[in-house]
């Protein structure tokens, strides 16, 4: 059985009713084509919003700013001209009010997005993104999973050594910049170094100087996940 | 068993050749020239159809120029290419269009069956294959879980290695699929016989 199906390769080679064409190539250029020129207007799009957006906000002000001296000129100056200022005062609140809800409304959407930094270590595949980074690698042995994760990001927090190991603790704000799998928490889960040595040399790091907040850039993470005791691996950007 | 050829070196002088490419755009066009024909055949297995063996390899090329900055060397890039390609192949056949599309040919092969059944003599059936091709037909009848370990050692001639990070299986489950797929092929084909001889 073992031959018969070792001499089946040169039927598959020759006998399969398909080829790679050029067409397929072409289409394959139209394609990438057709997403770059998307993500281009992608980019546009804000833009031109937060452009029309800034424009309206400066057309208004000077309507305000150019109604002021027409109410001076009426017979109650002075009352006038503290009903505008109030007015234009609650103007300027509900503006401010406003631009707090959008800032309060982009900040929640950063959070949102943010947030998707946790993935299911049962489901996870190759190709994935968490935390603006890219699953490039899954090993799935008994009791454990192996993921690679690739891409860059900033980190900040504080290195420790525990005997002798170089540990980083996240920040608060640097814990939905780390993928993190379903049933851990991120605060429990050592995070290590591929490479210690060379991280000490770069950050100039020894026992006792440790206890310092710092930005550290990183280009992968590798995540063993264990029902029992999961732990982490940051590969550094040695190129700083 | 099992291939005499080593498992690869990780990173090959081909891929060196390709990676070292700047313009992303020629560096695509490389690699679709390299690897076009055999990733097209190797999706055809999975899906069976001309047409969207003909989507999903343009698409798996478009996630290739897409992510290639990614590669990182830890395998060959072809069993790279292999990984997205496969992967690309499951999600389609998990896909609500696919099953849909298969369901309503299967209703509409039921209804062709019953009027040619009686058509073709077991003569003119032998006539139209031979061993190899019937053998071929029976590997792309198993399911997919063993035809892509078949497909992957035998044509591919990867090792199971290679191929259990490709599927992201053990190397044990490996072995196993390849036997049991064998086994399945020799009972399907002992089956035929003993039909035909009847």
């Amino acid at each position: 059985m073992n031959k018969n199906i070792k001499q089946l390769k040169a039927h598959y080679e020759n006998n399969l009713p398909v080829a790679f064409t050029e067409e397929d190539k072409q289409n394959v250029f139209q394609k990438i084509k057709a997403i770059q020129s998307k993500s281009k207007n992608k980019a546009f799009y804000p833009k031109a919003l937060l452009t029309v957006g800034i424009t309206a906000f400066a057309i208004f002000i000077g309507f305000v700013i150019t109604n002021i001296p027409l109410q001076l000129s009426t017979e109650d100056n002075a009352k006038s001209m503290s009903n505008e200022n109030e007015q234009m005062e609650q103007e300027l609140e509900k503006n401010d009010a406003e631009l707090g809800i959008m800032q309060d409304e982009s900040s929640e959407e950063k959070r949102f997005d943010d947030v998707s930094n946790i993935f299911n270590p049962e489901t996870i595949q190759f190709g994935d993104v968490y935390s603006g980074m890219t699953v490039t690698e899954v090993q799935r042995e008994k009791g454990q999973t192996t993921i690679l994760f690739s891409g860059n990001t900033r980190l900040s927090g504080e290195f420790q050594y525990r005997q002798e190991k170089l540990q980083f603790n996240v920040s608060e704000q640097a814990i939905p910049d780390i993928p993190i799998a379903t049933s851990d928490n991120v605060k429990q889960i050592p995070l290590y170094f591929k490479e210690q040595e060379k991280v000490e040399a770069m950050y100039q790091m020894k026992p006792g100087l440790e206890n310092k907040e710092r930005n550290i850039n990183i280009t992968a993470i590798t995540y063993f996940y264990s029902e029992k005791a999961s732990r982490i691996e940051l590969e550094i950007d040695q190129s700083e | 068993m099992g291939h005499s050829k080593a498992f690869h070196p990780s990173y090959d002088e081909r891929d060196k050749h390709i990676m070292s490419i700047h313009d992303p755009i020629e560096a695509i066009e490389v690699i679709m020239n390299t690897y076009g024909d055999e990733i097209k055949r190797l999706i055809f297995t999975y899906l069976k159809n001309g047409a969207d063996t003909d989507d999903v390899t343009q698409e798996v090329f478009v996630t290739v120029y897409q992510k290639l900055h990614m590669f990182q060397g830890k395998s060959t890039l072809r069993s790279w290419i292999y990984a997205i390609a496969i992967n690309k192949c499951k999600d389609y056949l998990r896909s609500w269009h696919y099953r849909n599309q298969r369901l309503k040919e299967k209703l509409s092969i039921v209804g062709e069956e019953s009027r040619t059944k009686n058509m073709e003599t077991p003569e003119q059936v032998t006539i139209q294959q031979d061993e190899q091709s019937k053998l071929f037909e029976q590997v792309m009848d198993l399911p997919v879980k063993y035809r892509e370990v078949i497909i992957l050692f035998y044509f591919k001639e990867l090792a199971t290695k290679e191929i259990s990070q490709i599927l992201e299986l053990n190397d044990a489950t490996v072995r196993t699929r390849l036997n049991r797929g064998r086994e399945k092929l020799k009972a399907l084909l002992s089956m035929n016989r003993g039909e035909s001889n009847e």
